[in-house]
C-alpha cells in the first residue's frame, strides 16, 4: 500500500494530482461542473481542496458549481445511456477520476410503489425510496463513495468516519473496494449487527463511552493528527453532496415530475439539505415538469427522545438546540447536535414542508407495517419516516391524492431486536418428527387470535 | 499544564503565537478564549469570536466537555485543563 500522505490543508494549495491505486490514470472526469468551495455561513469562495470549514468564520462548506452549460439540457438524452449508478450524474457531483467510477460505483436504487402501505396511511399514490437494498444496507454507501473518490484524488489513502454505524459500514466497504485501511469512530454499545458490515470489511474500529457527538468530536481530533480521510469530517463537503442523489434518482425515476412531497429522515439534516441543493439544481437547468404552482414540499422526521431540528422548527427557531443525552431507538438518527439542523431547518421552510417527530411505539408499528404489507425490513429511521407519513395524512397535512415519496434508508436486519416484542408473542410451534400431526399444524394456525398487528387469519 | 488543540483552520490563523505561555492559566473559558484571541491577532480572532459572542460554529471542550453542557463561557480552566476548539461542522454546532 501507498505510505499515508499528509493532506494540504492551505486554503491557497493547489489541489494534488487525482490518483488511484492499482491505476496510472490522472484524468479528472471533464464533465463535473464543481467549481468551487462556498461557505454557508458568510459565502465566502475557495477553490476544491480538502477543507472542511470556511477559513473566513468556521462555517460549513459546499460545492459550488457552474451549472450553466447544462441549462436547458434533456436529462433523458443526457442521461439516458449511462450505466445505472450514482456516477450518471457526474455533472452534479464533485470531480473525480474515471478510474474510480468503476471501483466506487454505487447502483440505483429501486423506487416502488406501496399500495398495501398506502392503504394502511390513506395515502393512494404513496412510493418508497428503498436504500436499504444498497451494498451496506443504507444509503451512506452514496456518500461515502463520493467521498472517498473525491479523497483517493487528494491525496488520501487511508479513510475513517465518525458514525452511529451505518456509515462505519459503508465507509469501509468503499475503502475496502480501494484497498484502502479505514478506522471507525463510534459511540460504544451499538447492536453488533449493525458493526458487523464495518468488522466484515476489514475496518478498525474505535468504541467511545459516550455519545455521537463525543465520537465527532474524536474523530475530528484525530483527523489533525493523522492522514485519515474522515469521510464526514476532512471531507465533508465532498460527502454530502453523495446524499444528493436519492432524490435526483427519484426525480428520473418519476420521468422529471416531482412529487408533492419526499419525507426524509433526520439525524445531522445532511441527507434533507442535500436534498434541498438537488432539487434547486435540477430546477436551475429547467429539469423538472412541474405542473402550475406544483412545490416538493420537504418534510424531515426525527423519532421521540433525538428531535433537536424538529424542536427548532416548531419554536420558528433558526438554530437548535443540542440534545446531551439522545434516548431513541433509532440510534441511526440519535445525533444530538446537528451540524446542518439550520441548513434543514431553512429548506423545510423554504419548501413549506414540515417536521415531525412520532412516538417509539409508533415507530415500532410502523416497522410492523413495512414488513407485513410491503416486504420490507427497514431499521427504525425509515419507521419513524413511514409513522411521520402516518401521523401528516391523519392530521391533514398530506393529502389522499398526494403523490409522497419515503426515503427509507436503512435495512433493519442491522437492528434486529427493535419492536421484535410482538413478533416474540407468537412463538413457534416445536413438533416432534416422530409424531407429527398436520391438524395440529391447522390448530395451531387457526389459534392466533391474539396475533397483534398485521398478522392474517389462515 | 493547560493544553490547547486547535483545528487546522484555527491552527493556520493561529501561527505564530506561542500558546504555551498560557500553561499556567487558571479562570474560566471565556477568559482563557479572550486572552488568546488578543495575542493572536485579528484573524484568530475572527473565527473565535462573532463581535463580544462565541462563534455558534466554534465548538468548545474543556475536559472534554462541550462548554454549553458545563458552565458555558464560565466553564472554569485549571492548570492541567485540555481544550479543545474545532469547527462545528460535522456534530456540535452552535452555542
Amino acid at each position: 500500500m501507498t505510505a499515508p500522505v499528509r493532506p494540504p490543508e492551505s486554503l491557497t494549495e493547489p489541489p494534488t494530482p487525482l490518483t488511484y491505486p492499482g491505476s496510472s490514470s490522472t484524468a479528472e472526469v471533464p464533465t463535473s461542473l464543481a467549481s468551487g468551495l462556498t461557505c454557508e455561513v458568510c459565502g465566502a469562495a475557495g477553490p476544491l481542496e480538502v477543507a472542511a470549514a470556511c477559513g473566513q468564520c468556521l462555517g460549513a462548506l459546499d460545492v459550488a458549481y457552474d451549472l450553466g452549460p447544462l441549462v436547458g439540457s434533456d436529462p433523458v438524452a443526457l442521461l439516458g445511456r449511462r450505466p445505472r449508478t450514482l456516477w450518471r450524474f457526474r455533472e452534479l457531483l464533485p470531480p473525480i477520476d474515471r478510474a474510480v467510477e468503476e471501483g466506487l460505483a454505487v447502483e440505483s436504487s429501486p423506487l416502488r410503489r406501496a399500495r398495501r402501505l398506502g392503504e394502511l396511511l390513506g395515502l393512494d399514490d404513496l412510493w418508497i425510496k428503498d436504500d436499504s437494498v444498497l451494498p451496506s444496507g443504507s444509503f451512506k454507501d452514496r456518500p461515502a463513495s463520493v467521498a472517498v473518490a473525491t479523497g483517493l484524488g487528494r491525496g488520501f489513502t487511508a479513510f475513517g468516519c465518525a458514525s452511529t454505524g451505518n456509515l462505519a459500514a459503508a465507509t469501509a466497504r468503499s475503502a475496502a473496494r480501494v484497498g484502502s485501511p479505514c478506522l471507525t469512530v463510534v459511540p460504544r454499545g451499538l447492536p453488533a449487527a449493525k458493526l458487523a458490515p464495518a468488522r466484515r470489511y476489514g475496518a478498525r474500529i474505535v468504541e467511545v463511552r459516550g455519545t455521537y457527538d463525543d465520537a465527532n468530536r474524536i474523530a475530528s481530533l484525530v483527523g489533525e493528527r493523522l492522514p485519515i480521510g474522515f469521510v464526514n469530517v476532512t471531507l465533508r463537503p465532498y460527502y454530502a453532496e453523495g446524499s444528493k442523489t436519492v432524490l435526483l434518482e427519484v426525480l428520473e425515476q418519476l420521468s422529471w415530475t416531482p412529487p408533492e412531497a419526499v419525507i426524509v429522515p433526520l439525524g445531522s439534516g445532511a441527507l434533507l439539505a442535500a436534498t434541498a441543493r438537488a432539487e434547486r439544481q435540477v430546477t436551475s437547468l429547467g429539469w423538472l415538469d412541474r405542473s402550475p404552482g406544483g412545490g416538493l414540499r420537504l418534510i424531515g422526521s426525527q423519532p421521540e427522545g433525538c428531535t433537536p431540528i424538529v424542536d427548532a422548527f416548531h419554536r420558528g427557531a433558526d438554530r437548535t438546540e443540542p440534545v446531551q443525552t439522545p434516548t431513541t431507538i433509532a440510534e441511526s438518527l440519535a445525533i444530538g447536535d446537528p451540524a446542518s439542523g439550520p441548513a434543514a431547518l431553512r429548506a423545510i421552510r423554504r419548501s413549506g414542508g414540515v417536521a415531525d417527530a412520532p412516538s417509539a411505539g409508533e415507530v415500532t408499528d410502523a416497522i410492523r407495517a413495512a414488513c407485513h404489507r410491503e416486504g420490507l425490513w427497514v431499521e427504525p429511521a425509515g419507521g419513524t419516516v413511514i409513522a411521520t407519513a402516518r401521523r401528516l395524512r391523519a392530521s391533514g397535512v398530506l393529502s389522499r391524492s398526494d403523490r409522497v415519496v419515503l426515503f427509507l434508508t436503512g435495512a433493519g436486519w442491522k437492528v434486529p431486536d427493535v419492536g421484535i416484542e410482538a413478533e416474540s408473542s407468537l412463538p413457534s410451534l416445536v413438533l416432534d418428527p416422530r409424531r407429527f400431526d398436520a391438524d395440529e399444524i391447522a390448530r395451531w394456525l387457526n389459534g392466533r387470535d391474539d396475533a397483534p398487528g398485521e398478522a392474517r387469519a389462515w | 499544564m493547560v493544553t490547547v488543540t486547535l483545528g487546522s483552520v484555527l491552527r493556520q490563523a493561529a501561527l505564530g503565537v506561542d500558546l504555551r505561555r498560557f500553561a499556567e492559566f487558571e479562570g474560566t473559558v471565556g477568559e482563557f478564549l479572550t486572552q488568546i484571541s488578543v495575542v493572536g491577532g485579528p484573524r484568530f480572532r475572527q473565527l473565535l469570536f462573532d463581535g463580544d459572542q462565541l462563534r455558534g460554529v466554534l465548538a468548545v471542550y474543556v475536559d472534554g466537555v462541550d462548554i454549553r453542557y458545563a458552565g458555558g463561557a464560565a466553564t472554569p480552566v485549571t492548570r492541567d485543563s485540555r481544550i479543545d476548539l474545532i469547527p462545528a461542522v460535522a456534530g456540535g454546532a452552535g452555542f
